[in-house]
């Protein structure tokens, strides 16, 4: 009856390590994948290890065969159902083995439940299932058929360790089954072992036990503190190359869209009018800007940015019309993407679908939109991470040998622009005031941004399209420092009954820099023309643009009143007191190193009071051997060590010349008991098992009083306290004595 | 066996002991100082063994021979060998009996139950070899006719280890069929004061009483033999026994008969303790009697000063012992 009941826990622990995986898909697709994989090659098992007509019970390649066939069929049945529809089964079965762990690695969680991905938790949970039940079944040791459950749990947590979700409650509920598993496995009383029967008195007592140290887990597991980032294997993981998504940067066709205006790219339902961001172009090659995102699939979330200190979530349904590419708009920074496969670039959070977008489709996208006050931009300093350094690149241009003339001009002019600004925010909200005034907006411009037409813009013509402004400032910002790129987006928009038309002529560029803690700030050089509402029922620039602007200029003003020069950069802002503050290294390391020792002292504590309750039950022949074993780990705390080669009563020689003549009046009788049970025809009877540990425990009495509290304690608090004696002969440490028999 | 017949054989094993200590001290009346050597003799001779007695004369050899016959009321017989000794000087001859006209079977020494083959190693190569056949099928055939030695039957041989000019070392053959080879050694100086201040050592053997009828010697050889031995003890005998073969000093290790001989002494051992069935110390405390003179040790290490005896022991100090796990 034990086998049938570990049977049970072994395929509950199997479920729970598969529900581990609901960080990386979410509990609904893993549920019943987890379920099935941990019931079936359980019962498999069971059936299996029925006796046949030999007795014995079937061997385990038997098992091995059947679970694989048998496995193949549950997965094609259920998982793979669609791919055997269309006869992709094959492809989709060994992708599914041999390549999901790389897929999900490469997607942002949660990953879509894709049958191909699904496979996976299945094949991890049935083998976790199927070793956790053999062992159970024929093996005796008792906590051994955990194993392979934590082997599940190895894989979903790495996987899973970036996803949305918590695995403490599972944790919990894996700790205490593991603990009423051992309990159900324990030998009963007289029990010879696992199959013997269930040992209810312990089980009895350790069930609430195991509940309680689950409960405990569950409590403690928040507030151990443990490293705030965990370990994440897709840092290790290089992402899948970039790929050519749009052959027509959103850049080279603001130009066109301008001329036709009333092309309806995509229609927005929401509360909050939004400007919404197309595409992110952080390189410039000295002729176009493009785009280094590195795009990963997602099923819906995006990861998150840096975090503002206000900002405001808005919620907007989408659908597309006109807008051509694979760019997929969204406000500002989006967390969560529904109802549209898309890739997410986790730098910026730039949206792509996989194919160029048709009309008609229609998502739901999430965002989250910073809320910068004065206060938080006058502080700003610039960043100087790699992507800010970057972000300062100013190329020759393809095939030039030396730099073109324009950057040393375009500097000067930039400076002149923000002579008298010290700070990195007046320097940029200077530049971008310098440029509203200097050019007006003009859509019939000729398109380009290039260092020709830029310099034709900056200096002859001075009209343009947001394309030429966003690209004149951020070129300038480069040539004075401050680190820039390129945004291409949509703003406003007329208004249909509930819904908002975003048109052709809505379309937006700008400029944004980064700053140290804050992110990309975006900036506006387009003089007021560029921007006014067209139309009557078009919807007015957002309340966030405006928030944003006078938030610039109080703090670029902020800066004047402190008089140029005087406030500089600043370097990185000190992190507040308080919340913010990461918890210093040596909390972390005094907590482990105290949790450590606390655990070891128990343990060393602990292990050789059970071992010698250990000993003092079952027959008397094995009784006697555990006393036997008590008293030499008796002898060993005077330091005597024994070898395997020396008999008993040889032992017992030695063991008294070590403790004193008195031991031996113990030690001999007890070594006649111990080689009469071991040796004799006849079996010992309870009073010969009670007897050897009388002399046990005197032979412990006397080394006590030989060695002294102290020094038994001490050698108590040694590793080897740890481990038996029935392990074999040990190596005893340097100065320990030493017996051998007499030739060795 | 069950626990009644376990505890039947405990009652007999002590019987035993006290037959053998009775038997052993009777011997120490005259054998002073010696209880070591006069058990290991009374465990060859229970185990129905011969004993090779390596020592200088007038260590009290015959006189062990002597007060073992006279305990067990046996006969005894000495044969002194020297180069011009017969075969038929100890196996007897055939004589023409002219009332009869038959031949008649005249045994010789040997026919003795404890027959003292006095410096054996005096004797020629043929003379020796007469001793390989009633040593082991405890029989003598003279001119196609087998006749069988009394039971019991112990050939006590003896040779001087000082003195080996015109000597003819015994045979590896020779050598296995004593099952053990002991050395007398003098006795210390309390054993020897009392032993020249006692009386005659001739005299007390003439008045020597019997302990033990030859049936009841007969029985406790049987017992002896029937003691148990678990499963684990023969493993490890066999292992002591090998692990001489493959050691380095030895240019022949101990063969299976050597097995065979330790456990029949081992169980003895254990019968005089009183004990049932034998222990790892049984078969460790008769090991090197019992196999070390059936060691041939090589040139090189006979060098060294290396000896059986210490192959022997070095294999008992190598050979994890069947006990209880962890001693």
């Amino acid at each position: 009856m034990t086998r049938y009941a570990s049977l049970a826990v072994t395929a509950c622990l199997a479920a729970v390590a598969g529900l581990a995986f609901h960080r990386v898909f979410g509990v609904g697709p893993v549920a019943p994948v987890a379920a099935v994989a941990a019931v079936v090659p359980t019962v498999l098992s069971g059936l299996l290890s029925g006796p046949r007509k030999s007795g014995d019970p079937w061997p385990l390649w038997i098992s091995l065969v059947l679970t694989v066939v048998a496995w193949a069929g549950t997965v094609t049945g259920t998982v793979l159902r669609p791919a055997l529809a269309d006869g992709t089964l094959p492809r989709a079965l060994r992708d599914g083995v041999l390549s999901s762990w790389k897929a999900i690695l490469t997607t942002l969680l949660p990953a879509p439940a894709e049958p191909e991905y699904l496979v996976l938790v299945s094949v991890v949970v049935w083998l976790a299932a199927f070793a956790s039940a053999e062992l159970a079944l024929r093996t005796s040791l008792r906590a051994a058929p955990c194993v392979p459950a934590l082997g599940g749990w190895a894989v979903a947590l790495p996987l899973g360790v970036d996803g949305p979700g918590s695995n403490l409650p599972l944790a919990a509920a894996a700790v205490a089954l593991t603990a009423v598993l051992v309990l159900l496995r324990a030998d009963g009383p007289g029990a010879d072992g696992p199959g013997a029967g269930v040992a209810w008195r312990p089980l009895a007592a350790g069930v609430p036990a195991a509940a309680v140290l689950g409960a405990l887990a569950f409590a403690a597991g928040p507030v151990v503190p443990v490293g705030a980032r965990p370990y994440d294997p897709r840092e290790q993981v290089q992402a899948p190359p970039p790929q050519q998504r749009d052959g027509v940067s959103p850049l080279d066709r603001v130009g066109g869209w301008l001329l036709r205006p009333g092309e309806v790219m995509f229609t927005v339902r929401s509360g909050r009018p939004e400007q919404q961001r197309l595409a992110v172009l952080d390189r410039f090659d000295g002729v176009t800007w493009s785009s280094t995102a590195r795009f990963v699939p997602t099923g819906s979330r995006v990861p998150e940015g840096p975090r503002p200190g206000e900002r405001h979530e808005v919620e907007q349904h989408i659908t597309i019309r006109d807008l051509p590419g694979v760019w997929v708009p969204a406000p500002d920074r989006p967390r969560r993407v529904e109802g549209l496969p898309v890739a997410v670039d986790p730098e910026s959070g730039a949206l792509a679908a996989g194919r160029p977008l048709r009309p008609g489709q229609a998502y739901r996208v999430t965002s989250v939109v910073p809320e910068w006050t004065a206060e938080d931009l006058a502080a700003a300093a610039l960043a100087t991470d790699a992507e800010a350094r970057a972000a300062l690149d100013l190329p020759w241009g393809p095939g030039a040998t030396e730099p073109p003339v324009q950057i040393a001009e375009f500097r000067r002019f930039a400076e002149a622009a923000t002579r008298g600004a010290g700070s990195p925010i007046e320097k940029a909200a200077l530049l971008a005031e310098y440029l509203r005034r200097y050019a007006a907006y003009d859509v019939t411009a000729p398109p380009g941004h290039g260092y020709r037409q830029l310099d034709y813009f900056l200096s002859e013509g001075r009209r343009g399209t947001p394309e030429h402004f966003a690209t004149a400032y951020a070129l300038l910002a480069r040539t004075i420092g401050l680190p820039s790129r390129v945004v291409v987006g949509f703003r406003g928009g007329q208004r249909a009954g509930d819904t908002v038309q975003v048109r052709s002529g809505d379309v937006l560029v700008w400029p944004e820099i980064k700053f140290e803690d804050l992110g990309w700030i975006r900036f506006n050089p387009l003089p007021d023309s560029g921007r006014r509402s067209k139309e009557d029922d078009s919807v007015a620039a957002g309340e966030t643009e405006q928030k944003l602007e006078q938030a610039q200029k109080a703090a670029a003003s902020q800066q004047r009143g402190e008089g140029p020069g005087q406030n500089a950069e600043k370097g990185p802002r000190e992190p507040a007191a308080g919340g913010g503050s990461p918890t210093p290294w040596w909390v972390f390391t005094s907590v482990a190193a105290a949790v450590l020792v606390i655990g070891y002292v128990l343990a060393v504590l602990l292990a050789p009071a059970l071992r010698k309750r250990r000993r003092r039950t079952g027959p008397p022949a094995a009784r006697i051997t555990g006393a036997w074993h008590q008293a030499l780990d008796h002898l060993a705390d005077v330091g005597l060590s024994t070898a395997r080669t020396l008999t008993a009563h040889e032992v017992a020689r030695f063991g008294a010349s070590s403790v004193g003549a008195d031991a031996h009046g113990h030690l001999g009788p007890l070594a006649d008991l111990v080689n009469h049970s071991r040796f004799a025809a006849s079996h010992p009877d309870p009073r010969a098992a009670d007897r050897a540990w009388e002399h046990s425990d005197a032979v412990g009495r006397l080394v006590t009083a030989r060695a002294g509290r102290v020094r038994r304690l001490r050698r108590r608090l040694h590793p080897r306290s740890l481990t038996g004696r029935s392990g074999g002969e040990r190596r005893p440490p340097a100065g320990r004595r030493r017996v051998r028999s007499p030739g060795g | 066996m069950s626990e009644s017949a376990g505890v039947d054989a405990d009652a007999l094993a002590g019987r035993f002991a006290q037959m053998f200590a009775a038997l052993a001290g009777n011997i120490e009346r005259v054998v002073r100082g010696k209880r070591e050597k006069v058990e290991l003799a009374l465990v060859c001779l229970l185990a129905e063994g011969h004993l090779l007695v390596e020592d200088v004369p007038g260590v009290g050899k015959t006189t062990l021979a002597r007060a073992i016959s006279a305990s067990i009321e046996a006969e005894w017989a000495r044969i002194q060998f020297t180069p011009d000794l017969l075969p038929s000087d100890i196996t007897g001859v055939s004589i023409f009996n002219q009332g009869t006209s038959a031949f008649e079977f005249h045994p010789g020494p040997i026919f003795a139950n404890l027959a003292v083959a006095d410096e054996i190693n005096r004797g020629s190569p043929k003379t020796q070899s007469a001793l390989l056949e009633v040593m082991e099928e405890r029989r003598v055939t003279v001119e196609g006719t087998p006749h069988p030695v009394p039971r019991p039957f112990m050939v006590i041989a003896t040779q001087n280890p000082v003195d080996m000019d015109g000597t003819y070392p015994l045979p590896e053959a020779q050598l296995d069929r004593f099952l053990m080879r002991i050395s007398m050694g003098y006795p210390d100086h309390q054993a020897e004061v009392a032993l020249l201040a006692g009386a005659p050592t001739g005299a007390m053997l003439d008045t020597m009483p019997p302990v033990l009828g030859r049936e009841d010697l007969a029985r406790m050889i049987d017992f002896a033999q029937r003691l148990h031995v678990a499963p684990p003890l023969f493993d490890y005998l066999v292992r002591v026994v090998a692990a001489t073969r493959a050691h380095a000093d030895l240019r022949l290790g101990a063969s299976p008969r050597a097995g065979i001989a330790l456990l029949r002494a081992a169980r003895v051992r254990a019968a005089a303790a009183g004990r049932s069935y034998i222990v790892p110390e049984d078969v460790k405390a008769l090991a090197v009697p019992v196999i070390a003179h059936r060691l041939i040790v090589t040139p090189e290490a006979e060098l060294r000063g290396r000896s059986g005896a210490d192959v022997v022991a070095e294999a008992l100090g190598s050979v994890p012992t069947p006990q209880a796990a962890g001693v």
